[in-house]
């Protein structure tokens, strides 16, 4: 399961950019709605009251700090704000916010000894309300060392303080004023400098301009806009609260902040209340503070090294406790991905990060289904691993697609994607699954080789037969290497029987939706072609075990090996390498 | 091996002997075989791999598994003896203590050992292709192909979907089936418990069959739809004009109007995709040519072309003029060369080359040219070249450029420093006696002109036109503009633009307006001539002052210094700058435009229109006899992707006995059978709140074509929508009852005939300017001026789909329900076994 993180980091490593001829045209809607960074393009006024610009009153580093753990914004964090194409609220948008800009969840500063991490919303609000306090604080995010080190190498002559400063990751808005431009006219066009220079001049945009994204107040019809915070009226409530608000900020007067934002919080729902958005607010809440995903990859960890140790010691409560952790983690990998199902109005399985959560918790699930109905803890090691090894990708390895947003309209008017995403995500987790049981199968017959070659008894005394009977709940004493490898094979084989046939399932249905939808059933696109290619490795698995049964159970598990290679680079390389009309999958 | 291919065996050898079976045996046995359906598989899998992943992707696969080893060898290096180790220290204790102890020591040992490679090994690995450090094997044929995929390649210049229909993996996949067929016949029992394989093999079949009808009569590609015009009173378009054909999506066509008899669509075939053929025809000598101009894919100019254009029927091409296609520019622009004309056509072109004597990049100093530029001297826009350090100018004497006036202004010395100066003659009595002086100016300068009476405000200097020039013979032409104020001694002032390049049609701009407010506009007062010398960078000036081919020059330097070269003959050099000099070279006598492909770099290329024709040219050769003499023409032509519709790229040859051919290069167009589509309206369907596009909807009108009383079905309107296209001709008709609809249906699922209209594109501009217009009150709602719609016919898509249901229920039935029916049977068996009422089988 390593393979997966490392080949999304080669596919990326490698970034080309192939061009291909395609026999399909890809239709209007297909591609992926344009990111919209900033709500507002034109200047808008602060609705917080003009921002300080005065160098004397910025506030030192502790008395931000101070101001920040004294202010409850929790009144304001369900606020619906309108960003990107959809209604979400004020903490998502403070997230994304921070997380674009900074490369960070969190803004983080070193005060004395200690380093304050700054929640987002506090960090959002402050730079509309105080932004001559990040002039000189690395804010801005650069993960391009190169770009980084170009910036830092103008701005710090001496080199104890480029060291110090190409630590944060990030560089300060004022060495961007200051250098910025020599640094793009020197690289701009050469890749990958092209990129990072516009990914930074992408979060140059939101600190300068971060007051824009303030679209919060419901409009009074569905096919109407949204308003900025600052076009209100001046004598209305909501606007006077958050001057008010902006004004007890910039005095470092938390208790008028306190009160403020619950003064803005209790009346911008007021404005067209019939558009308000009320429950999901609560639901996408919930979402983020709960962040299931990460939360998930832990206990998907701490339940696959509780079985691995219970396999190797044979203690029934580590295979218990394993299980019951197990069952914890996909409990909480559902409820994430339902919560997000809820926020986004669709099936969330239309990006990358969104089929990864998706096909994770698809294979987790059947690999517990399975552990549960045949008593065998081997699907659910095998059901942890994958849960581990995918959320850990997709939370951790800058997977696009992890902030919710509208995806492709070519997705959302069509009830045949469901069925065919979801069956060939399913398929794609039952194909790790049946890894990670091939995995299991390749360990214990080398293991066994390499550590009793002799015969099979010794085995069992090295432990495999005890691990046998933990996977197939048999008595230890009947036990040999023959019959745990037969035991694995079996194991294999029940997922990847079930894996070929939804993929197969999910080709054709895909075939019935372009045929639909594009035009044509099959127009060899990339990600056409390669999942055929995966399909039929796990054919050739199928006929070789026919053909040649000496030993299928080893041949099987090595192409199965192969097929999870496959379809890695269906999954992950044709996506990022191989243009194609599956622009959004 | 199975009772059944046990018994095909047996036959076998029982019936396929002697010298003339033996073979069939073989071939029975190869093809009955499931390692030869391994081995096609793997095929099929390498072909996919061929056709999708680039060359250079490809090649880069040893490095990346260099890579992979040395982290498996660091990781092993630092984990097998920590494994040999703990497993000797823990001999003797417990199982579960040894397997914690061995389990934590490959888990760090692993870990730690990669940890240790991305520390030190990585770094010296990894490869930076700006610095070209590090290590990677076949690093430039990795950089040179890495988008290109095999069918690319010059040669084989094909689409996806043209690859897979190739040949090799036709015969793949047709043994494929055939060895598929032989195998289930030879070796499973055609038993119930052996419905699933069957059903798989069959569907299998199936689908081949079906999808051989349905590539060999597929059609597909897209239309454009206009929109009608707009009711002012309700904001509504009305029904939009017709549509009868449609766009295809890889043919491409050349059509031809002969003598204005109307287009003529001739299909081409083996057009390239990808690659540059023979970039460089022209008919004729080439200015590029012969001036070896560097262009990017100038190496691919040898690559040849010669594809004859196919005569159709009733053509009204003349029967002796024939067309083929000469070359193919698969991502240019359009440039404009020179071609040497014959005598009285056309103007003159003298080349000047540019040699430097400084030392390259790699200490070298050549003695070729490093530029070469090409003036056609009596063209006002083209005698003209430079760029912000230097400018080029070539003229013809008085007639095409340099009268003596101007020559005798250009060569004036200038005090250091200058960077602008106006001469200015003041014509005095006695005639031909006149006040003349050079004054160097900047924006606001104020001069008093001698004791003339005239005065000289200097409004603005500016380095191209305030407005574009629209004399005749000057269009396109620009030049370096002072516009100054004008004080006559006994008059009202007026405004002069003064031009640099062409004082020949300097203005006043009168005080006086015309009635639409513009001032009025007058050819210079005589009474006094100025004229701008300019010094803000190095001018030369080459005339042609004669007839014999000498030339002389004027070099101005940044600052003003000025030297006059009063002769160079024709292949000498004169220095413009220390170490940079020019040299007169050739002169033709007439040259004529001619409009040719500059081939754009890979990095400059939109990659999803690379191998779409879209920013394709294509060279017609056009080839006849006159006077007893062969003649030929070439024109490039432009790619049109809505010939008739968008922009036109129509080009013409003449042929000199007065003919001629306009021609286009545009994709194949098909006509819709028996029906023609017309845009009703159209709507972007925006998600709440104006957020990004939800979906897509053109109401569109079928209507039947062919004499009254002949159409097969009624006008019918229809929304069609992302994911819910329009059918046409058939349409599932609610007002009738299913079962006369059913039997339409299944035939028209196997028509080639019955084509599918699905949204496509839209015209995004119109409808968002219409909106912004809604939303300042001016229109009454947006509109979008046209919908692209995609068309296509699905001929035996009902066999397919058959084949893919019978694959997709045969699967479970061989994985689930054989083994139950099996363990059910062997269950029955050991029941009659232990009752002793088993019979065994009588075989």
């Amino acid at each position: 399961m390593l393979l997966a993180p490392i080949f999304f980091a080669l596919c990326v490593v490698l970034g080309l950019d192939a061009a291909s001829s395609r026999g399909q045209t890809p239709p209007a809607g297909n591609a992926h709605p344009q990111t919209q960074l900033l709500s507002v393009e034109e200047n808008i006024s602060n609705p917080f009251g003009p921002a300080n610009s005065d160098a004397a009153k910025v506030p030192t580093r502790e008395a931000k700090a101070l101001l920040a753990a004294a202010v409850d914004l929790d009144p304001l964090r369900d606020l619906a704000v309108f960003h990107n194409g959809r209604v979400k609220i004020l903490d998502t948008l403070a997230r994304e916010t921070v997380q674009r800009m900074t490369g960070r969840k969190k803004y983080a500063e070193r005060t004395g000894e200690s380093t304050y991490k700054y929640e987002p919303l506090f960090t959002l609000l402050d730079l509309s309300i105080d932004p001559a306090y990040y002039a000189d604080k690395p804010i801005i995010g650069i993960d391009y060392l190169n770009l980084r080190r170009a910036l830092i190498d103008l701005a710090y002559p001496d080199e104890a303080d480029q060291k110090r400063e190409l630590k944060s990751g990030a560089v300060t808005p004022l060495m961007l004023q200051r250098f910025g431009a020599r640094v793009a006219q020197a690289h701009m066009g050469e890749e990958p400098w092209a990129r990072a220079l516009n990914e930074t001049d992408q979060a140059a945009g939101l600190f300068i301009k971060s007051q824009a994204n303030f679209v919060m107040v419901a409009p009074p019809e569905r096919t109407a806009a949204w308003d900025h915070l600052s076009r209100l009226d001046p004598s209305s409530p909501a606007r006077r609260a958050a001057k008010d608000l902006g004004a007890a900020w910039r005095a470092g007067d938390a208790a008028g902040v306190n009160a403020a934002a619950v003064r803005l919080a209790a009346e911008l729902p007021k404005i067209n209340p019939e558009m308000y958005p009320t429950s999901h607010r609560g639901i996408e809440l919930a979402y983020n503070r709960a962040n299931a995903f990460e939360w998930g990859y832990w206990m998907y960890c701490l339940s696959l090294i509780t079985l691995l140790l219970a396999f190797g010691t044979g203690r029934r409560w580590l295979a218990a406790t394993g299980a019951t952790l197990l069952v914890l983690a996909v409990g909480l990998h559902a409820f994430g991905f339902v919560a997000r199902c809820i926020i986004a109005e669709r099936f969330a399985i239309q990006n990358q990060f969104e089929s990864m959560t998706g096909l994770s918790l698809f294979a987790a699930g059947v690999g517990t289904a399975i552990m549960l109905a045949r008593r065998q803890w081997l699907f659910g090691a095998a059901a942890a691993a994958v849960g581990f090894m995918v959320l850990i990708t997709a939370t951790q390895a800058g997977i696009p697609g992890v902030h919710v947003e509208r995806e492709a309209a070519i997705l959302n008017t069509s009830i045949l994607l469901k069925y065919h995403v979801t069956t060939v995500l399913v398929s794609y987790g039952l194909i790790a699954l049946g890894f990670v049981c091939s995995l299991f199968y390749l360990g214990s017959y080398y293991w066994g080789r390499a550590t009793a070659p002799a015969a099979a008894p010794t085995l069992s005394a090295a432990g495999a037969g005890e691990l046998s009977a933990m996977a197939v709940g048999d008595d230890p004493q009947t036990s040999t290497r023959a019959k745990l490898l037969a035991d694995l094979d079996t194991a294999q084989m029940i997922v990847l029987q079930l894996a070929f046939w939804t993929l197969g399932v999910g080709i054709l249905l895909g075939a019935w939706w372009a045929d639909h939808s594009w035009g044509r059933w099959w127009g060899f696109d990339p990600k056409e072609t390669w999942a055929l290619i995966t399909w039929i490795i796990y054919l050739i698995v199928i006929h070789v075990r026919v053909a040649a049964p000496a030993r299928k159970g080893l041949t099987t598990a090595w192409l199965s090996t192969l097929g999870f290679i496959m379809m890695l680079w269906t999954y992950f390389g044709v996506n990022l390498l191989l243009p194609g009309l599956h622009a959004y999958a | 091996m199975s009772d059944k291919a046990r018994r095909s065996n047996a036959w076998d050898d029982q019936h396929l002997r002697g010298p003339v079976l033996y073979p069939v045996r073989l071939v029975v046995k190869a093809l009955s075989s499931i390692s030869l359906a391994v081995c096609l598989l793997s095929l099929t899998v390498l072909y996919g791999i061929s056709a999708s992943v680039p060359v250079g992707l490809l090649v880069l696969a040893p490095t990346y598994l260099l890579y992979g080893l040395s982290a498996v060898l660091v990781a092993g290096g630092v984990t097998i003896p920590a494994f040999v180790g703990v497993r000797r220290l823990t001999r003797n204790t417990q199982r579960p203590a040894r397997f914690i102890a061995t389990f934590v020591v490959l888990l760090v040992g692993i870990m730690g050992g990669l940890a240790l490679w991305r520390m030190f090994v990585w770094p010296q690995l990894r490869y930076d292709p700006t610095t070209q450090e590090g290590f990677r094997l076949f690093a430039g044929f990795v950089e040179r192909y890495k988008n290109i995929t095999l069918r690319r390649l010059p040669g084989i210049e094909m689409s996806e979907l043209e690859y897979y229909a190739w040949w090799p993996l036709r015969v793949i996949l047709l043994t494929f089936v055939v060895n598929m067929v032989f195998a289930t016949v030879r070796r499973i029992d055609f038993t119930v418990r052996n419905i699933g394989v069957l059903t798989v093999h069959t569907g299998i079949v199936v689908l081949a069959l079906g999808s051989v009808y349905y590539a060999g009569l597929k059609q597909e590609g897209d239309t454009l739809l206009l929109a009608g015009a707009i009711d002012p009173r309700t904001g509504n378009p009305s029904v939009g004009p017709p549509q009868d054909m449609f766009y295809d999506n890889t043919r491409v066509a050349l059509f031809v109007n002969a003598g204005n008899e109307g287009w003529e669509q001739h299909p081409l075939h083996d057009i390239p995709r990808y690659n540059n053929y023979n970039v460089g025809a022209t008919s004729g000598a080439s200015a590029w040519a012969t001036g070896k101009l560097k262009q990017p894919g100038a190496e691919e100019t040898e690559r040849e072309l010669s594809l004859p254009v196919a005569p159709i029927p009733n053509s009204s091409i003349p029967p002796d003029v024939s067309l083929r296609v000469v070359g193919y520019a698969a991502y240019a622009e359009p440039g404009t060369d020179w071609v040497k004309g014959t005598t009285g056509q056309g103007d003159p072109l003298r080349f000047v080359y540019l040699h430097s004597q400084l030392p390259d990049d790699e200490g070298h100093i050549s003695d070729d040219p490093i530029y070469t530029v090409f003036f056609p001297p009596r063209s006002p826009a083209d005698r003209i070249t430079g760029n912000d350090v230097f400018s080029l100018e070539y003229t013809l004497g008085a007639g095409a450029g340099m009268t003596p006036q101007r020559w005798k202004d250009l060569t004036e010395t200038l005090p250091p420093r200058t960077m602008h100066a106006l001469v200015v003659e003041v014509p005095q009595p006695p005639p031909g006696t006149s006040f003349r002086a050079v004054y160097p100016v900047q924006i606001g300068s104020a001069l008093t002109i001698g004791d003339t009476g005239f005065r000289i405000g200097v409004k603005q200097l500016e380095p191209t036109p305030p407005f574009p020039i629209i004399t005749d013979g000057y269009r396109g032409a620009t030049s370096s503009v002072a516009v100054v104020s004008i004080t006559p001694p006994n008059g009202e002032a007026y405004d002069r633009y003064v031009y640099h390049r062409f004082p020949e049609i300097n203005q006043d701009l009168l005080k006086e307006l015309k009635p639409n407010g513009q001032p009025v506009r007058r050819d210079a007062d005589p009474s006094i001539r100025v004229s701008l010398i300019e010094a803000d960078q190095l001018y030369v000036y080459m005339d042609e002052p004669g007839s014999d081919g000498t030339t002389r020059a004027i070099v101005r330097q940044k600052g003003g210094a000025v030297k006059v070269i009063d002769s160079i003959a024709p292949g000498s050099r004169f220095e413009v700058l220390d170490k940079v000099s020019l040299r007169i070279g050739e002169r033709w006598p007439s040259a004529v435009k001619f409009e040719r492909p500059r081939p754009v770099p890979p990095e400059e290329q939109k990659k999803d229109e690379v191998g779409t024709h879209q920013h394709s040219m294509l060279a017609v050769e056009a080839a006849t006899t006159i006077g007893g003499r062969p003649y030929t023409q070439v024109v490039w032509l432009p790619f049109s992707r809505y010939m008739g519709v968008m922009a036109s790229n129509q080009r013409r040859i003449d042929l000199p006995d007065g003919r001629s051919l306009d021609l286009m290069f545009g994709r194949l167009q098909r006509p819709l059978p028996g029906f023609q589509v017309r845009l009703l309206d159209f709507e972007m369907i925006a998600y709440d709140h104006r957020g990004a596009p939800r979906d897509y909807q053109s109401i569109v009108r079928v209507v039947p074509t062919g004499a009254p009383g002949t159409a097969r079905f009624e006008m019918f309107d229809h929304v069609t929508k992302l994911n819910s296209p329009l059918q046409a001709p058939f349409h599932w008709d609610d007002q009738r009852n299913w079962l006369t609809n059913l039997p339409e249906r299944l035939v028209a699922g196997m028509s080639p005939f019955q084509f599918k209209f699905s949204q496509a594109g839209w015209d995004q501009q119109g409808w968002a300017r219409t909106q912004a217009q809604v939303d300042a009150g001016q229109a009454k709602r947006p509109i979008a001026s046209f919908t692209i719609l995609q068309v296509g016919n699905n001929p035996g898509i009902h066999l397919i789909a058959a084949g893919g249901i019978m694959m997709g229920l045969g699967i479970p039935w061989a994985f689930y329900l054989k083994p139950w029916l099996v363990r059910r049977e062997k269950r029955r068996i050991q029941e009659a076994v232990a009752a002793g009422t088993w019979k065994p089988p009588h075989k």
